[in-house]
């Protein structure tokens, strides 16, 4: 009878162990997406929407690819037209921390999304501060938030200043930005970087590991025409939209010289949504916000360590190196067509 | 109808004194008291407000805010002030406890409640400048914006080119000059020199022989020493009740002028430096570039030059009899 009940109360355990790690493994991840959209920015949203891993907890929306007035326009309209009110969409910071802001209609067409006009929204913007929401949320789901910042990180910036104590309770933070291959701006900086570098330095040295995915991989992680004619053979309203944009951004790309579209916003909920679909390394990340040359750029310590340089007298002698914390995991490569097919088969028909 | 004050501080023992000076005076409602990680960590900053504001009966709501600069290393200043930024006498916790809101939402609140508001900042400048990032629209509601912070003639008290507040969060700083505030620079300068609490005027203080004026001095004995250590010069130095001095009384400062200001935060060497648009070429061809942002808040700053030291010495007193 003893034996039984020790049985009964193992196999209890044993079901209830199943249970929850299988819930733990099937639960969605809750995000939070920052984002400029913005015509790759829309096909992220999208994507994220419409993938079961995740759960899009709120939008909130920052000065980019377009002012904040237009992004929030355009954030309502995205979830409108995947009739996802549900989701939280609210306003953020007004202007980079400490300059002008730098708009890319160039890239995206004038109003952010290739100049599609989606229907009017039917979503409300929710009027709480985005970088407040963010920190609200953190609390409210304290190691399950992961932040998916798409655009300058002036948000984050502003959300980790006010309170510094959501670096420890967030569960992860994907950013798309920097490079460190050369940039996509000039020949040190990435665009999301170089619109407001000093909150970049804020957001990498807040004490959180952040996952970066920059230009320069995503630059490896194109649409084609092919994946575009995939996408052009199935219908559906998030279908024919992100068709339409995609449409505009290859062929403003290939007017550049690529021979197709980065999928840089996209990528960082791909990776999000599934970690293996890069090659992440571990460094320490800075942020140059001082060079004349150099400002906004992502500089990376591959090495793990400085050198420990000593005055002797007139002069500094190397002894040996002082080790630096890696900050991030920075993705450096991407499984580029697994993606792809992702990307195209979790839109197709939607 | 009396005037409404923010005071946003680090407070220390000049602080505690400008504290003092505003809770005192009569026709000033102090409708808020904010803290920052600046002279001291922002959780002593809050308590010695606290503390402060205690002393002089007052029951104005204190709210804790920014633990550190935005993206610097925070660098306190308790070699000046002492440990506990107000010279080492073991003063009693205060009864009382700061507000549950964050000092940059009530930064905001306050200035939207109150139009025309007086803020008094005497500290490195992250609350204000989080608060207009958050709500860039408060600028155009606030009467006047003395800043007590730069140097904008000469040395400063960290580097030769920039002073304390500014040096600590040059980010911050620059955001709250560029961003249409009607700023009035009180500069580190104006506290040297005439305008030092020096013995005899200690010794008039002194004799008052009130719990105020006793603390008032008593809790500078710590910068009293740095400040003679730092540039030779005997007494007590006051920059932060200076500031507030003008913000009770414009007329303290004698000879002002108004300039594009600029704060410096690409260089090293002169991090944190106030840079002054005397000659009036921010907006020619050769800086215009670099001046942009300055240009674009289309205000100028109202740099304060020389202030009345006789009747800034009367006002301190009258605070502390």
């Amino acid at each position: 009878m003893k034996q039984f009940r020790v049985l009964f109360i193992l196999t209890l355990v044993f079901v209830f162990v199943c249970m929850t790690s299988g819930f733990a493994q099937g639960a969605p991840k809750r995000v939070i997406i920052d984002t400029d959209p913005g015509t790759d920015d829309a096909m992220a949203i999208i994507l994220a929407l419409n993938s079961p891993e995740l759960h899009v907890e709120a939008l909130t929306v920052v000065p980019g690819n377009v002012d904040g007035r237009q992004g929030l326009e355009n954030a309502l309209k995205i979830v409108s037209l995947a009739g996802r009110c549900d989701i939280t969409v609210a306003g953020g910071a007004q202007h980079p921390l400490n300059q002008k802001l730098i708009t890319a209609q160039f890239w995206h067409g004038k109003n952010g999304l290739a100049g599609v006009e989606l229907p009017p929204t039917k979503c409300k913007a929710d009027p709480r501060f985005g970088p407040d929401l963010i920190i609200e949320m953190v609390h409210k789901y304290p190691h399950e938030i992961t932040l998916i910042p798409v655009g300058p990180l002036t948000n984050i910036a502003l959300a980790v200043s006010k309170d510094p104590s959501i670096a420890g309770l967030v569960k992860d933070i994907v950013i798309m930005g920097g490079s460190i291959t050369g940039g996509n701006v000039n020949g040190a900086a990435e665009a999301n970087i170089y619109n407001d570098p000093e909150a970049a330095q804020i957001v990498f040295n807040a004490g959180w590991m952040v996952t970066m995915v920059g230009s320069d991989v995503g630059e490896r992680t194109l649409i084609t025409r092919k994946y575009l004619t995939q996408l052009q053979s199935t219908h559906g309203p998030q279908n024919d939209f992100i068709a339409k944009i995609a449409d505009f951004y290859l062929n403003r790309s290939e007017k550049s010289g690529y021979s197709g579209a980065a999928m840089y916003d996209p990528l960082a909920v791909g990776i999000a949504l599934d970690a293996t679909l890069g090659t992440l390394k571990e460094m320490h990340v800075d942020v140059e916000t001082k060079g004349e040359f150099t400002r906004g750029e992502t500089v990376a310590n591959r090495m793990g360590s400085s050198e420990n340089n000593v005055l002797h007298g007139d002069h500094y002698e190397i002894e040996g190196t002082v080790g630096l914390k890696p900050n991030a995991r920075v993705c450096v490569a991407s499984d580029a067509d697994r993606f792809l097919q992702l990307f195209v088969e979790r839109v197709r028909g939607k | 109808m009396p005037r409404t004050f923010l005071i946003d501080t680090d407070t220390a023992s000049d602080d505690a004194v400008a504290l003092i000076m505003a809770l005192r005076a009569p026709d000033v409602r102090v409708a808020a008291i904010t803290t920052v990680a600046g002279n001291v960590n922002v959780q002593q900053a809050t308590r010695n407000a606290l503390y402060t504001a205690e002393l002089c009966g007052a029951d104005v709501p204190v709210y804790a805010g920014a633990e550190k600069p935005l993206l610097r290393a925070y660098t306190n200043a308790t070699w000046f002030h002492g440990r506990d930024g107000l010279g080492d006498h073991n003063y009693p916790p205060p009864r009382r406890f700061p507000e549950k809101l964050h000092a940059v939402d009530a930064i905001i609140d306050t200035i939207e409640e109150n139009p025309g508001l007086v803020i008094i900042t005497l500290a490195p400048l992250t609350n204000l400048a989080l608060a207009l990032a958050t709500k860039p629209e408060i600028a155009a509601k606030v009467g006047r914006c003395v800043v007590m912070g730069g140097a904008p003639c000469c040395e400063g008290n960290v580097t030769p080119a920039a002073e304390y507040n500014i040096w600590v969060d040059p980010e911050a700083a620059r955001m709250v000059m560029l961003s249409g505030l009607p700023v009035e620079l009180i500069g580190w300068q104006l506290s040297r020199g005439e305008a030092v609490v020096n013995e005899s005027d200690i010794g008039i203080i002194q004799r008052f022989n009130t719990p105020l004026a006793r603390f008032a001095i008593e809790c500078n004995s710590h910068a009293r020493h740095a400040y003679k250590v730092q540039t030779g010069e005997d007494g007590i130095s006051l920059p932060d009740p200076i500031a507030m001095c003008v913000a009770l009384e414009p007329s303290i400062g004698t000879e002002w002028s108004e300039h594009y200001l600029e704060v410096e935060t690409q260089s090293e060497l002169t991090r944190g430096m106030t840079v002054v648009d005397r000659l009036n070429v921010a907006g020619d061809d050769r800086n215009r570039a670099v001046w942009e942002l300055a240009l674009h808040a289309d205000r100028k700053a109202k740099v304060c030059w020389k202030i009345d030291t006789k009747r800034w010495k009367d006002y301190l007193s009258a605070a502390l009899r």
